[in-house]
């Protein structure tokens, strides 16, 4: 009787469950087993062979990039929200949730005028006279470019993220701190981080896989020439050359690179 | 004290230096502190939940004031180790427990304890403490009251300590304030407080105190209560409570003659509680209910409840 | 009146860094501005040399509107199915033993947690075999494979927040487990399911990867229409698309401001 009523509940989830299965399991799988096919359907190395010489340095952009972008977030992330914690700012808290609903498409877009060599900001600085435009630098279309605008747009769920976590440390806790003469810096560093360390360690590992995994903003300001995110790669190796051998194989790295984090985030997600 | 709400925590931070004040000045032996920030207030508190940083160990804790101010090393290790020798907990988890032991695997008492030293460790003008001792069980509450005290007039450092406990607060203050909805209420020594309780409030919160509603007379100086005139200087006409402790009421037979410059009301017995100490008899005077202490359970029903005069307090209600 | 110095210093401080937080959230939103109202504007010139309202006119009168509808049409479909297949699945999640619950709420994890490009394009392979790549009914599909994973997330942690026994009381005073559904734990839960369905509704009208992937060339929702327009350097219509495509995202953070919590957003850290 009541594994009839398990089974009952669990028909409601066959739908739902079927789309997901088949439009995200299926194709998960079907690229891991693509990455080991030839065009002509033989098991091979081949393609991570291809990808091994192509795209090594790729791989090592895309993890640089990710790895300085998240730098940049936890660095301003958390002296920020120890700043909103401890003296708090309505004003500024709101605007940086702002980014958070900017869609990816247009934070690349935004951030390749604003970062052009003719952008926004060129101008401003040359009007104070710190760069010469008639040959400025251009921070759009180079790795700088990208993780600065990976930066923006994360920086909203970091905010939110490491609020959330600085605001469920008890008030006590600082005033105890602030009573031997600490100030916001200091609590920040000394009580707010280390109380706050695991759900920073949680947050930080969502962020950079999905760095990792960007493929909108690079498309949009990433450089034609020299090394590239891997999620491009992947497309421009599907549209460009149809190859979905190679595409696969690189995926699969990215899939590997993400499980680190994916193993991690399950195991603290579902541990609560 | 006073009761849940009334302030307490709030006129404790508000020492610290955490809340700023809207009006009035906090001075230390003269000096004001009212515009300082906490650090420069030479205050150390020990919070309602200790608020020992979960992630330091017992010594980094207690340390860490030390560290803020510079102290050279070897200094801060003296003193922290000087500071936790005082509270006891040396001997408890020894040199080793303290530099690798973490709050959060320390018993309630013991926890008490670092906070207490984190606290005295900085050598503050004004200790605080607030309600240092709710979260321990009765026993070992009875227990680290006296060492609190003891430890207190060793150190001789002036300490604010805030309880909701009236026995706790009566037995180990040289000087009781009472407060009440953001309001200090009394000020006195604890046998004032307890003997003269200045308000109706004060004198119900002390416990084991009978409460009448009375009425006043300007025209011949009298308060009716209970179904007799007392007399008292009154200049106002209204309402008045009538306050006397339920220790220092006796009973009578209802025929027995009384002497002396007492009260007497007639009442019928309801019931009679043994509470330990004494038995309790719920005594109905009129409509009213009053108790009354004595060591033995008395076996009448109609009896007169006799209370000499001058332990009967009079307040006239405002409004 | 006697000014305090430090008050004063403070004060600048503080004006300071609010300045500086207006410039980096607002500065590169600004160059979307002010290119779509330049006329003309080429270098050496700090700003334009011509201002108007021209491209707005014809961006308005072009296919961007058609792409405007095709996004809305989809997101209200999208927003529906999503609802109609979460909430009983959230709701079973919620409060019973389902057979093989922990292996279905781990199956309702990974996606988010993998990159989606690669899968997406695969799936694309998958569609395209039923007829259905380059469809509505195709980006309908991969828009609700993201939506779904974390829609069933919210409406499990929404049913379980409402107390089991205000369902008990109903089956007590002998309510059916559909009725006590039906008037107890939904009408308690609207709140948490319209908020979703908001995010929902966003999520999809924001999509690039998947309707990059599976719409080309013929369903072009605003993101991908956007896309285009700043490949092929018209800036102006681009970023007037980008203007357009930021509205909805900021009235709802205008209305759901107080509601935010970090755990409800995680499907935005990846649109
Ligand atoms: N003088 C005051 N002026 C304004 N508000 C006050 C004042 N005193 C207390 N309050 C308010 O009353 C509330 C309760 O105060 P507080 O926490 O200090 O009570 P408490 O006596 O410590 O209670 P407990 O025994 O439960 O710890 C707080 O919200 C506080 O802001
Ligand atoms: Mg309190």
């Amino acid at each position: 009787m009541r594994r009839l009523e398990n089974a009952f509940w669990f028909a409601f989830a066959v739908p739902t469950l079927g789309i997901v299965l088949v439009l995200f399991f299926a194709p998960f799988l079907y690229s891991a087993l693509g990455s080991f096919q030839s065009k002509s359907g033989q098991l091979t190395l081949d393609n991570y062979a291809l990808v091994a010489r192509l795209y090594t340095k790729d791989v090592l952009y895309t993890v640089g990039i990710a790895t300085f972008s998240l730098a940049i977030v936890l660095f301003i992330g958390i002296l920020l929200c120890g700043y909103l914690r401890v003296y708090g700012n309505k004003l500024v808290e709101f605007l940086f949730k702002i980014p958070l609903f900017v869609p990816f498409v247009v934070v690349g877009h935004a951030m390749r005028v604003f970062l052009a060599p003719h952008g926004i900001l060129n101008s401003m600085v040359a009007q104070i006279g710190l760069i010469n435009l008639d040959n400025p630098p251009s921070l759009a279309y180079s790795w700088l470019g990208i993780s600065l605008a990976l930066a923006w747009k994360n920086m909203a769920m970091a905010v939110l993220l490491i609020l959330g976590a600085f605001r469920s440390v008890h008030e006590t806790y600082l005033e105890a701190a602030r009573n031997f003469g600490a100030g916001a810096i200091r609590q920040t560093l000394d009580v707010l981080l280390p109380m706050s360390a695991s759900s920073l360690a949680v947050a930080s590992v969502l962020m950079f896989t999905s760095m990792l995994a960007s493929f909108s903003i690079p498309l949009m300001i990433g450089g034609g020439k020299g090394a590239q995110m891997t999620m491009i790669d992947v497309y421009y190796r599907i549209t460009y050359q149809g190859d979905y051998g190679a595409a696969n194989a690189l995926g699969v790295v990215s899939y590997l690179l993400a499980s680190g984090a994916a193993i991690y985030y399950l195991r603290t997600v579902t541990r609560k | 004290m006073g009761p849940s709400g009334c302030g307490k925590t709030t006129l404790l931070r508000s020492i610290a230096g955490f809340i700023k004040v809207d009006s009035g000045r906090i001075c230390f032996d003269g000096r004001d502190v009212t515009g300082l920030p906490p650090q420069e207030r030479d205050t150390a508190m020990v919070f309602q939940n200790y608020a020992l940083w979960p992630h330091m160990t017992v010594f980094d804790n207690v340390a860490y004031g030390l560290k803020l101010k510079k102290v050279p090393a070897s200094e801060v290790r003296r003193r922290v180790m000087g500071a936790l020798e005082l509270v006891e907990m040396v001997d408890i988890l020894g040199v080793e427990g303290i530099e690798s032991r973490k709050p959060p695997e320390l018993s309630g008492g013991q926890q008490q304890r670092v906070a207490l030293a984190r606290a005295l460790v900085v050598q503050p003008k004004v200790l605080l403490l607030d309600e240092p001792l709710s979260n321990l069980d009765a026993k070992v509450r009875q227990r680290v009251r006296v060492e609190i005290r003891r430890l207190q007039k060793r150190v001789r450092i002036t300490t604010i300590h805030v309880t909701h406990d009236q026995e706790e607060a009566l037995s180990i203050a040289d000087s009781v304030v009472v407060m009440d909805k953001g309001k200090v209420i009394q000020v006195g020594s604890p046998q004032e407080i307890y003997r003269r309780p200045q308000s109706a409030f004060v004198a119900e919160f002390l416990g084991s105190s009978n409460v009448l509603t009375g009425q006043l007379c300007r025209a011949d100086q009298t308060v009716s209560v209970g179904g007799i005139k007392l007399s008292c200087a009154t200049a106002a006409e209204g309402k008045a409570t009538v306050v006397f402790r339920a220790d220092e009421a006796r009973l009578a037979g209802e025929e027995a003659q009384v002497q002396g410059n007492v009260v007497v009301f007639q009442g019928d017995v309801e019931e009679t509680l043994f509470v330990g100490s004494a038995f309790r008899h719920f005594v109905k005077i009129g409509t009213e209910l009053v108790m009354v202490d004595s060591p033995e359970s008395s076996p009448l029903r109609r009896v007169k409840v006799v209370v000499p005069r001058e332990k009967v307090q009079i307040y006239p209600l405002e409004g | 009146m006697k000014v305090n110095p430090g008050a004063m210093g403070r004060a600048t401080v503080k004006i300071a860094f609010l300045a500086l937080v207006l410039f980096v959230i607002f500065g590169p939103l600004s160059s979307l501005a002010i290119w779509s109202v330049a006329e003309k504007w080429y270098w050496p010139y700090a700003l334009p040399q011509q201002v108007g309202l021209f491209y707005w006119g014809r961006v308005l009168g072009s296919d961007l509107m058609r792409s405007l509808q095709l996004g809305f049409f989809i997101a209200t479909a999208v927003t529906m199915l999503t609802l109609l297949c979460t909430v009983p699945v959230g709701y079973a999640l919620a409060r019973f033993d389902v057979l093989f619950k922990s292996v279905i709420m781990m199956l309702f994890l990974l996606p988010q947690a993998f990159p989606q490009l690669p899968v997406f394009a695969n799936a694309a392979v998958l569609l395209y075999k039923f007829d259905l790549g380059a469809t509505i009914p195709g980006v309908v599909l991969i828009h609700m494979v993201g939506s779904l994973v974390y829609a069933v997330w919210i409406m499990t942690a929404v049913f379980k927040s409402i107390p089991v026994e205000m369902e008990e009381a109903a089956i007590n005073l002998g309510a059916s487990r559909i009725k006590t559904f039906l008037t107890i734990a939904l009408p308690l839960a609207v709140p948490g399911i319209v908020a979703s369905s908001l995010l929902v509704f966003l999520y999809s009208l924001d999509e690039f990867t998947g309707t990059l992937l599976i719409g080309a060339p013929f369903v072009v929702t605003l993101p991908v229409f956007m896309y285009n327009a700043s490949m092929g350097y018209e800036l102006q219509v681009a970023s007037i698309t980008a203007l357009l495509l930021m509205i909805p995202g900021m009235v709802l953070l205008v209305l759901l401001e107080r509601y935010l919590k970090a755990e409800y957003l995680s499907m935005f850290g990846r649109i």
